[in-house]
Formats: structure tokens, C-alpha cells, sequence
């Protein structure tokens, strides 16, 4: 039972008030204002006051995924930083093993979960006002305090090769894998954030402990507060509960330069959950940082997002396939523009190519209305306002732009940078970015189908 | 991850909803709204009384393709002017039907919500059910049918609602292949005179504008909506005959999807927040029984956890009660077993006083944030309105559950979560799974199913 931990807010006030600085203020789009702090150990705070309703979202986002394990000469392998995420969530030595969800779920805990993926790893969970300082002390203690023995180690291992085992049996998880992989050849952004089977079995108790020391430090890890609290009083605990954790230096071991694709790679894989056919196309795109971020996003709309998408009218519409999807993973390196597409039944992957070829060209030459370019825009701030609707998808949201570029002004600046995006811009996007020499295009297709295509030079 | 589970949301209320679902302002139409002064968006949810069950029998997906086909066109607008009008205003409008309502929601910029109206009352009194249009979604809708079976848990689900209610309506809502091609547009264009009435619709909208000046908004721009008679079709009882299994033969799968149902409870029974406490300790949570003890303690499953919505999502009659696990396939012959136990365990034994004094904590904590959002209110409001699901104030919600007694509450659970009657559905290797169904204690018959889209 944690409960006796809570002591009053004012007491911490007090004792921590010279423990951080104060970075800065800003008013979100929404309204609400972001204060930053930073503590003297370097651990960065953003909190948002939203007092809508007595509630909170926090969340901590570690500055570690699956590209920094396999850079480190130590690991070298994959799925580390997925498998370690799991064991934080079993004890310390403070708090015995399932007490961390026991507690919290007591306290009324809503949405508690984490993720790993390629450039970060992130802890969430909304709870009561009230629980404020539970929290803070809970999360901190996991931090620093993690207890990894064997027993939780093997114990974990299962659960972890069950989830790996449901994206094997999902062709969309294997096609996705697929596009990574071929799509990279130098970067790590290759190989899968959860591993390989036999990555996953060949971790031990010694390489979670290096993880734990090397990565999860205060100065490696952002928390996010989003919901009815008073900034100071966060970061008042904040200084309580985290102060005392000592920054560490942190392996920064630069990710080898992907190489400029020239030349289109075709990728076919046979899955035996697939029905029909179904077709990846991942471009090579410059990383999230880059000036031309917002302008990628209005092109993602123009051609994948909504029914006015460019795509919709010349693969769906057409009956070359029944439904297409789009991502567009802007991430800490160059990463991928993805289209995706389900093949309607007597139609296969060349006539779809050749339906995007014709798509392309019309946005590189400019054959689109500014009506087109309003559509795309305006569905690109719907899109961002969904996710500003609740205290848990806005910290996300500038939780992966903090990963991602380094802080979440971007995220706001992006927005009113989508605002301008012209038609100059997106013909420039289609020209850079979106040509077939770019691209890694993965057909997906049922057991049984007979074969075609190969790599295309 | 540590994800189990994609439940619905649940139950609950808020601190500053009004009382009754029909708003004091007068409205023409059956009205919900929510006020949250700082959204950037206005969210719309048009609520048809007509879903899958109200499809003649050979016309399986009538109600989800009659939907659908609205956004391909009206008499004044084709379908390209039609989604540049919507989209181009910063919306987005998707539909969704289960098996007694479908689902028209929208979203869009706050500032564009007079001219999306506009749209809508064209959507809503004049679509074209043009020919070539209709074709061409005749065709993207039985492609996506198709694809929907690509997803081994869609097939075990399918498996399940097959099984117990022997009716495509019931099991796919959005219809089948074959159902789908028999449709004309001449029975577009009845279902849709038939069913898009004002009697039929329910109208709930989330935005920052005050409620007065949104009702009458509302009422202005969809005054042309006709009047006709209400739908609201009754959900026919599941078929329970002892404990039976079904497999739905895929081979190469390295996990097995498992459903295990039985009777439902509905959402606006009264005992239903009760019972929803003793899932709770079942297997609503991450620190439920199932859970605990399938994935944490065996390392069997990654997902395991039971919910009275995994079925039919929420309605106003019963559905069923069913959990969800997906052991790898090596695990199978002792996850399977075990799991069925726990759900015998539980309906006998129910929970235990420590379990009860936790959940009850736990929820009346939780309650929070079933009303966070003007949206998630919405969400109870509606639920109030067709399926009679009482609103609770978080007071009166944290009595509600103060008052429940252990002894009463096991009682309760014995009594509405029968185990004598199940069934089990599960997608893989019929050689492999058969032996192991069979072997469950009670089980009386394993059919191979076959699923076609």
C-alpha cells in the first residue's frame, strides 16, 4: 500500500523552490497554457493546465528505442528497449512486484500503458486530480529503483514473444516490418522495434540491467502533465520526487547515414492470413525536423486522407482496390511516407503503380485546384485537433514531437505552417520525395497466388 | 505494450450534465448536445434506429450500404462535389452500424459548422443513389468484407455470433458479399425513405456554442428531414444449448484467438453497474483475474479480458457476456482448459471481499473519466436515451456502489453469469484445437465453422 507516501503540497513548495528553472510559457492553439521547467538534474517538464475536469494525463517519454540498442556495441541487437519496457512495470525495490498497477488502479487510474517504438519509449497514465503526487512518486521510483531478477525476466519474456507472435499472425504488421526493412539499408530504422524471436529469447537479467543504468536517467527523459494541475505545484514535486536522481552521461552514438535511394525496390512476401493482395509504398522523406515537414503533411492529405484524396478517385474509385491507408512517419532521422492499399480481386500491384505514377505526376506538375489544397489543409488541422480533444492525445501528440525534433514547439509552429503550405510546395514535395527511384514498394499476397515481380533497378 | 484489451467505454455521468437526454430548449428532432467551451471542433453523431436487424432477410448490409451511399452524391451535388464541400470545410464524416442503430458521425472546424449543416441537410433530404456510383460501392464494400476476414479475430468473433444467433444479420452487421451484390438502388431508396425519419433519429452534438443557439442551428437546418415511425429493432436471444465449440479452420497461425460467451446482460438493467464490478475483478482490468493469471503468472497470452460489449457493443436488450485471450498455439491445451475454469470459478464462487473493497475503490475513482470529455458524456447521454442506462452524478455514482453488499453482489453473479451453457469459438488448427476443446469439462460437440465474408 503506497498510500502513506502522499504529504501535502505545500510542504514541497517550500523545500524544492531553487531544485528547477523555469524555461518558459507559452498559450497553445487551444488556449491552454505550457509551462516548461527543467531540473537541476537536467529531467524536462511541460505542463499543461487544462482544468475541463478534475483529471490528469502524465506521462514520461525516455529518449530510447530501438535504433539506440542496436547502435550500442554492448546490445547490438533488437528488442531490448520493447522487453525492458515490460519489466518497469514489475516492481522496485520499494513497491513489490503488481503493486505499481495495484496501486494506481485503486487511485482510479484510466488509459495506463506504455510504448516503445524506433527513436523513444513512452509511460502513460491519466488518473483523479488527487493522485498527483502518487504518481510522482511512483514513477520515480521506477526510474531508479527497478528490481530485475531472473524470475520476472523469463516470466516477462513470454508475454513479449506472445505480442511478437500476434504481429506475425497480422499481415499488416508483417507488411509494415517488411517496408522497414527493405527500405533501409545503412540505418538502423531497418529492423523491427520488438526483434526477432530469437532476440527477444536471447536477452538476460545482465542486459536489462546495462539497459536500465545506461538509458533511464532523469537527463535521457521528458514528463509531460497535462490536465487540472498548477504548474508550480507540479514542478514542486517534480523537484521532490525526481530531484535526487543523478544525471549520468548517455551513449550518443550517431545512427549511420541511410544512403540515397536510386533506384525503386520491390519487395513480395506471402502471408497466409491474406485473402487478397495487399500493397506497401514507402518514400524516403527528410526526418521531422526538416522545413519541409509541414508541407509533406498537406501532401499526405492531397493524395490519402479523406474521400476528395487523390488516391481515393484513382485506386479506389476505379476499382483497383477497396480501401487505402497512409502514414507518414516523420521520426529523429529520415524516415518513410507510406501509402498503403488493399487489392480489389482480379487487379494486382503494376496497375496500381501505375495509377499512383499518373496521381504523382499531376501533383508534381501542379494539375490540382487551390480548392484541393484548402481540402488537403484543413484535413490535416482536423486530423491534429482530434488529438488536441483529450489531455492524453495532446501529450502524446507533443510527446512524439519532443522525441522527435526536440520540442514541442514544433508541433504548435507545424500547424500554423500548414496554414501556408502552397501549391508550389507540393509540387516540390512530389518532385523531391514522392518519385519512383525513392521508393521501396512491398506486395503482400495470399498463399497460393503465383508469384511476380522482383527488384526493379 | 502492456495493452489487453480495446474495451468500449463504459458506463457512467457527470458532474454537470443535465438530468434528462432531451434538452428543455424545444427541438423537432430527438436532441442531445454537450457544451465544451474550449473544443476546436464540433463532433455529430447522427444515430439511425435501424441497423442490421432492420435488413430483410435476403438483403444482408442494407442499412450499412444505404449509409454508405449517402456520401456518394445527392440530387445537387455528385460525389466529387460532394466530398470537396465536406472536406474542404475541415470535416470528416464516417459511418458505422451495428445491429440495431447505424451511425453517421462527423467532425468539423468550429468555425465551418453553419456551412457543414448545409451539406448535411443535402446528404440527409436529397441523396442521388446514382447507378454507377452505387456499383462502384457495391464493389469497395464487398472488398472490404473480404479484407475484414484477413484479421484472425474478426474470424473467431464471427465464429462466435454465428454460432449463437445462426444469422448473418446478428453476425455481420456490415453484411456479407452476397447480400451486399443483391442490392439495387431502388432498395436504397426505400430503406432510406423508410428509416431516415425524424421519428428514427437520435441528433447529439458536442461543440463550444451555447446549447440554445446549437438547437437552433440544428433545428433550422435540418427542418426538412420527413416525419415517419420509430424502427428500434429488438435483439433476438442468443441460442444457449448446453457447452459447445466451434473452430474456424486457418492453418499457419502461431497464436489461437478465443471467445468464450454466455448470456448477456443489458445495458440499462439495473443490475448491470453491479455486475459491471465484478468484471471489474475478472476481467475488465490489467489487475484482473484473467489477466493476472493467464499472461502475468503463466506467460500463456499476451491479451486476455472479458467485457459485456465485445459482442454487440452497447445495447438496450441483452447480448451476450464473453472474454477474449489469444494463447500462442503451443500453449493452447493448458491456456484453454484454464480459462473456461476461471469463467466456472467466477460465476460459482464470484469475487472475494479484499477484490470487491478494491474494485469498488478503484471504480468510484475511475468514474472520473467517464465524463472527462464532452464527447464520452455525449457518449452516456446517448446511452441513456436508447438503451435506458441511468445517469449517474459521480456521487451518486460512488453511493450506487457503496450500497452494493458482497454476499448480494456473488449472488448476483451466480445468478447472471450461467457457465452451464457456453460457447466457445476459436480460429486455427482443427486438428490441434479439436482434442482440446473436446476436452473441456461439459463441452458437447466441436463443428468446424466456415466463415465466408
Amino acid at each position: 500500500m503506497l498510500r502513506t507516501f502522499v504529504i501535502t503540497l505545500g510542504m514541497i513548495t517550500v523545500l524544492q523552490a531553487k531544485a528547477f528553472d523555469k524555461i518558459g510559457d507559452v498559450t497553445l492553439p487551444n488556449g491552454l497554457p505550457m509551462t516548461q521547467y527543467r531540473l537541476s538534474n537536467g529531467l524536462q517538464i511541460y505542463v499543461i493546465k487544462n482544468a475541463a475536469a478534475p483529471v490528469f494525463s502524465f506521462q514520461t517519454w525516455f529518449n530510447v528505442g530501438s535504433v539506440s540498442e542496436r547502435l550500442d556495441p554492448k546490445i547490438g541487437r533488437n528488442g531490448l528497449a520493447h522487453f525492458f519496457e515490460h519489466l518497469m512495470f514489475r516492481g522496485t525495490t520499494r513497491v513489490p512486484d503488481g503493486e505499481f498497477d495495484e496501486v494506481l488502479t485503486r487511485a482510479g487510474v484510466n488509459d495506463e500503458n506504455a510504448t516503445t517504438w524506433l527513436d523513444r519509449t513512452n509511460y502513460y497514465q491519466s488518473l483523479p486530480k488527487e493522485a498527483l503526487e502518487l504518481v510522482m512518486d511512483l514513477e520515480s521510483d521506477r526510474m531508479t529503483s527497478l528490481n530485475l531478477d531472473s524470475q520476472t525476466v523469463e516470466s516477462e519474456r513470454a508475454a513479449v514473444i506472445g505480442e511478437y507472435r500476434i504481429g506475425l499472425d497480422d499481415p499488416d504488421s508483417t507488411a509494415y516490418d517488411k517496408l522497414y526493412a527493405a527500405a533501409f539499408v545503412s540505418h538502423p530504422y531497418q529492423y523491427t522495434t520488438i526483434g526477432t524471436e530469437d532476440e527477444i529469447r536471447s536477452f538476460t537479467l545482465a542486459d536489462a540491467r546495462y539497459f536500465y543504468k545506461t538509458y533511464y536517467a532523469p537527463n535521457n527523459a521528458v514528463v509531460l502533465v497535462v490536465g487540472d494541475v498548477v504548474p508550480d505545484e507540479v514542478v514542486a514535486l517534480a523537484a521532490k520526487y525526481y530531484g535526487a536522481i543523478a544525471s549520468q552521461p548517455i551513449p550518443v552514438i550517431p545512427a549511420p547515414v541511410e544512403p540515397a535511394q536510386t533506384f525503386e525496390r520491390q519487395i513480395e512476401f506471402r502471408h497466409g492470413q491474406l485473402i487478397g493482395s495487399k500493397v506497401l509504398i514507402g518514400f524516403h522523406i527528410p526526418e521531422a525536423r526538416h522545413a519541409d515537414s509541414p508541407s509533406l503533411l498537406v501532401a499526405q492529405a492531397m493524395l490519402a486522407l479523406g474521400d476528395g484524396a487523390m488516391l481515393n478517385a484513382s485506386w479506389v474509385r476505379t476499382g483497383i482496390a477497396s480501401a487505402i491507408s497512409s502514414d507518414l512517419n516523420q521520426l529523429k532521422d529520415p524516415g518513410l511516407f507510406i501509402l498503403g492499399a488493399d487489392l480489389q480481386y482480379g487487379h494486382d500491384s503494376m496497375e496500381l503503380m501505375g495509377a499512383l505514377d499518373r496521381s504523382l505526376s499531376q501533383l508534381a506538375v501542379g494539375v490540382f485546384t487551390d480548392g484541393d489544397l484548402e481540402r488537403a489543409r484543413n484535413q490535416v488541422l482536423l486530423r491534429a485537433y482530434q488529438q488536441w480533444s483529450e489531455n492524453g492525445s495532446l501529450a502524446s501528440y507533443l510527446g512524439e514531437f519532443i522525441a522527435s525534433t526536440g520540442s514541442p514547439h514544433f508541433a504548435i509552429d507545424l500547424l500554423k505552417a500548414v496554414e501556408t503550405v502552397s501549391k508550389a510546395d507540393i509540387q516540390r514535395m512530389a518532385a523531391n520525395y514522392l518519385n519512383s527511384t525513392n521508393r521501396t514498394v512491398v506486395v503482400g499476397k495470399p498463399i497460393g497466388q503465383r508469384s511476380t515481380g522482383g527488384e526493379r533497378r | 505494450m502492456k495493452l489487453i484489451a480495446w474495451t468500449a467505454v463504459g458506463i457512467a455521468t457527470m458532474m454537470t450534465m443535465n438530468a434528462n437526454a432531451i434538452p428543455t430548449i424545444p427541438s423537432s428532432f430527438n436532441l442531445v448536445v454537450e457544451t465544451d467551451p474550449q473544443a476546436m471542433l464540433v463532433d455529430l453523431r447522427i444515430i439511425v434506429r435501424s441497423g442490421s436487424l432492420s435488413d430483410p432477410e435476403n438483403l444482408p448490409g442494407l442499412a450499412h450500404f444505404t449509409a454508405r451511399a449517402l456520401l456518394r452524391g445527392t440530387k445537387t451535388r455528385p460525389f466529387s462535389d460532394l466530398s470537396q464541400a465536406i472536406e474542404r470545410l475541415g470535416a470528416r464524416v464516417s459511418i458505422s452500424v451495428d445491429q440495431t442503430t447505424t451511425v453517421i458521425s462527423a467532425s468539423v472546424l468550429n468555425k465551418n459548422l453553419g456551412h457543414f449543416l448545409d451539406v448535411m441537410r443535402d446528404v440527409f433530404t436529397q441523396p442521388a443513389f446514382d447507378v454507377r456510383e452505387m456499383d462502384q460501392l457495391q464493389k469497395t464494400i464487398q472488398g472490404e468484407l473480404r479484407a475484414n476476414l484477413q484479421d484472425s479475430r474478426v474470424l473467431a468473433k464471427r465464429g462466435l455470433l454465428t454460432a449463437a444467433y445462426r444469422s448473418a444479420r446478428m453476425a455481420s452487421p456490415e453484411g456479407t458479399i452476397g447480400g451486399i451484390g443483391r442490392i439495387t438502388p431502388l432498395d436504397l431508396a426505400a430503406f432510406f425513405k423508410l428509416r431516415y425519419v425524424r421519428e428514427n433519429l437520435l441528433i447529439a452534438v458536442s461543440s463550444p456554442l451555447p446549447e440554445a443557439e446549437l438547437i437552433k442551428r440544428i433545428n433550422s437546418k435540418l427542418d426538412s428531414i420527413p416525419s415517419g415511425v420509430l424502427d428500434a429493432p429488438v435483439i433476438p436471444a442468443a441460442q444457449f444449448n448446453g457447452r459447445r465449440a466451434v473452430i474456424v479452420s486457418k492453418q499457419g497461425m502461431s497464436t489461437v484467438p478465443f471467445y468464450v460467451a454466455t448470456i448477456g446482460v443489458s445495458d440499462g438493467d439495473p443490475a448491470r453497474p453491479a455486475l459491471e464490478l465484478g468484471n471489474f475483478v475478472f476481467g475488465e482490468d490489467y489487475t484482473s483475474r484473467l489477466i493476472q493469471t493467464l499472461r502475468v503468472l503463466n506467460g500463456w497470452t499476451y491479451s486476455a479480458y472479458s467485457d459485456y460489449e465485445m459482442f454487440c457493443g452497447s445495447q438496450r436488450d441483452a447480448t451476450l457476456f464473453g472474454l477474449y485471450t489469444v494463447p500462442g498455439e503451443e500453449f493452447v491445451s493448458k491456456a484453454l482448459p484454464r480459462t473456461v475454469e476461471m469463467f466456472d470459478s467466477y460465476s460459482m464462487l464470484g469475487i472475494t471481499g479484499a477484490e470487491f473493497q478494491d474494485a469498488r475503490e478503484s471504480l468510484g475513482n475511475r468514474f472520473a473519466f467517464k465524463t472527462d470529455t464532452a464527447e464520452k458524456r455525449l457518449g452516456l447521454r446517448i446511452r441513456e436515451t436508447l438503451n435506458g442506462r441511468p445517469l449517474d452524478s459521480v456521487t451518486a455514482y460512488r453511493d450506487r456502489l457503496a450500497a452494493l453488499e458482497l454476499t448480494s453482489l456473488n449472488r448476483l453473479i451466480q445468478g447472471r453469469t450461467p457457465t452451464s451453457s457456453l460457447w466457445l469459438s476459436a480460429v486455427g488448427n482443427p486438428d490441434v484445437l479439436k482434442p482440446v476443446l473436446a476436452g473441456i469439462p461439459g463441452v458437447e460437440s466441436v463443428e468446424v465453422l466456415d466463415i465466408q465474408p
